[in-house]
Formats: structure tokens, C-alpha cells, sequence
């Protein structure tokens, strides 16, 4: 088959669609994390939500805490108002089969709910750190709270494997605990999405 | 003396898969047990007796893992945390 001028731009065109639809694919897939793929975790400019960010909790208990994160995710737009209430029974209620407290002064607390479409999150910071009947009974100072629609399991896997590689960076977690202001925390989380912390 | 050394692959049953709760249940499961605990999935290879790394794996329902112990009691902790792997999670995650 001969190949005219015109037809090579059409190509052209068609091969530029088609590269397109394959990146919207990729970026679709890449949202939905199906079973069938492997890919790797969700960075956190994936799933914090930046405008939530708490860097000086004023919470000294557990429900205050959750309270104050969902709150956060509330205010930056992220939760419907009027699910908070249920949100923060859940989450407890994920604490009750077992604290989210995992050591070391951070704590996950998460939970599923179906008033979210995908997957949100947030991070908090405490100074003096919050009692959080966590595993090692230390007081908690880093947050990082997730909340998941619950057809997504795979969202809420790759997000909480991104949490833990990054947590394990002790340069991370100690520039974090240090964290003044909102921007600090965003520009740590962007300097982990690139792999600053070699994790 | 040669400490034993026990393998036996299991299936991530849990639906929502190996995510927080789990992975705090097996970590301190692991930590009851004096043998070195690892976790394979696939080229990753984790300690059994961290909660962060066992997070790392991100090991969805259906997942194969391998746990390899090495120690006098290698035995009892495979089976013991081969049965929490394979055993189906509550409903609320």
C-alpha cells in the first residue's frame, strides 16, 4: 500500500491520539490500581490534601485528635460537612479493633467511608505529641490520616506502602516533627515524592 | 549448631489485603517468636516483626507470600503467621 503525503499526517495524527489515549489510560489506571497491575505506591501528592495540613495540633486525646485531623479535611473542602460526624465514629471505631498508633510517634488512623470518591488524606503534626495507646506506648507526633472509599482497597494499600517507605527514612520523620508551617510539610511530602529520602 | 529454617508460601486472604491492621497483627504475632522472621513478595524481602515494612509490601488479596523463618522456634512461627495470613479480615477495615 502506497502511502500519500496526507495519509503520513493522518498517521501522524492518529499515532498523537493514540499516544494520547494511551497516557489518559495510563493516568486512568494509575488512579484506579486494579488488581491486575503492579505498580508503585501512591505518592503523597496523590492523596494529601495540602489545604488540611495541621502543623501545631492543639488535641491532648485520641478522639480530639481524629476529630481535629477530620476536621482539617473538612475545612480544606476535601469531606462533606455534614459526613464528619460519622466520619470520626469510624475512624474510632477502626481504633477500637486495635490502635493505628504504630510506634515510634506516628500513628495511620484511617477508615472507609462511602461519602468519599477517592481516596483523601491528610497529615498532622503534634509537639508535644498526643496519647495514643499506641503499640509502643510512646506519645504520637506525626499524623497521617487516610480515609477511603471502600471499593478502592487497592488506593488505600498503595497509599498507606508510600506512608510506610517514607516513615521509615528517619531524616524524614525527624525534619517532619520539626515542621513550623503548612509549607514545610508540603515541601517534605514533594521532596519525598521525588525520592529525596532515597526510599 | 544450624538453626532450622522453615518455609511455607501462603495466600493473602483478607480481601481489603495486608494493610494496617493485619500487618500490626502479624508484626506483633512475629515479635512473640524468638527465629528471625522474613516476609518475600515477590523481590521484596521484608522483617516480619516490623509493622512499617510489612506495610511496604502492599500485598493486596491473593497475593503470594513467602514466610521464612530461621530459628529453634522457625516451626511454630510459620505456622503461626501463615494462619494469620491466610485467615479472612473482619469486615471493618
Amino acid at each position: 500500500v502506497k502511502i500519500e503525503r496526507g495519509d503520513q499526517a493522518i498517521l501522524v495524527d492518529w499515532g498523537a491520539i493514540r499516544g494520547r489515549m494511551f497516557q489518559d489510560s495510563r493516568c486512568e489506571a494509575r488512579r484506579s490500581r486494579t488488581n491486575f497491575q503492579k505498580e508503585n505506591s501512591m505518592k503523597f501528592s496523590e492523596f494529601i490534601s495540602l489545604k488540611s495540613i495541621k502543623v501545631n495540633m492543639v488535641s491532648e486525646g485520641k478522639t480530639e485528635a481524629v476529630a481535629e485531623l477530620v476536621q482539617g479535611l473538612v475545612d480544606a473542602g476535601s469531606l462533606d460537612e455534614s459526613q464528619k460526624d460519622g466520619i470520626i465514629q469510624a475512624v474510632m471505631n477502626r481504633e477500637e479493633l486495635g490502635s493505628t498508633g504504630i510506634g515510634r510517634g506516628v500513628a495511620v488512623p484511617h477508615t472507609k467511608h462511602s461519602s468519599v470518591k477517592e481516596i483523601v488524606g491528610t497529615v498532622g503534626v503534634s509537639k508535644g505529641g498526643i496519647d495514643f495507646r499506641s503499640l509502643d506506648g510512646d506519645k504520637v507526633n506525626l499524623f497521617f490520616m487516610l480515609i477511603s472509599p471502600p471499593d478502592r482497597p487497592s488506593d488505600h494499600l498503595r497509599a498507606l506502602e508510600n506512608i510506610a517507605k517514607q516513615l521509615q527514612n528517619e531524616t524524614f520523620c525527624s525534619f517532619l516533627k520539626q515542621a513550623k508551617t503548612v509549607e514545610d510539610v508540603a515541601q517534605l511530602l514533594s521532596e519525598a515524592d521525588e525520592n529525596h529520602f532515597g526510599s | 549448631m544450624v538453626q532450622p529454617e522453615v518455609r511455607q508460601t501462603a495466600i493473602v486472604a483478607s480481601k481489603n489485603g495486608l494493610h494496617a491492621r493485619p500487618a500490626i497483627q502479624l508484626a506483633e504475632l512475629a515479635q512473640s517468636f524468638s527465629c528471625s522472621i522474613q516476609i518475600v513478595k515477590d523481590d521484596l524481602v521484608v522483617d516480619g516483626k516490623s509493622v512499617l515494612q510489612l506495610m511496604t509490601l502492599a500485598a493486596e488479596s491473593g497475593s503470594s507470600l513467602m514466610v521464612v523463618a530461621k530459628g529453634v522456634d522457625a516451626t511454630a512461627a510459620v505456622a503461626a503467621i501463615t494462619g494469620v495470613i491466610e485467615t479472612e479480615d473482619q469486615p471493618s477495615a
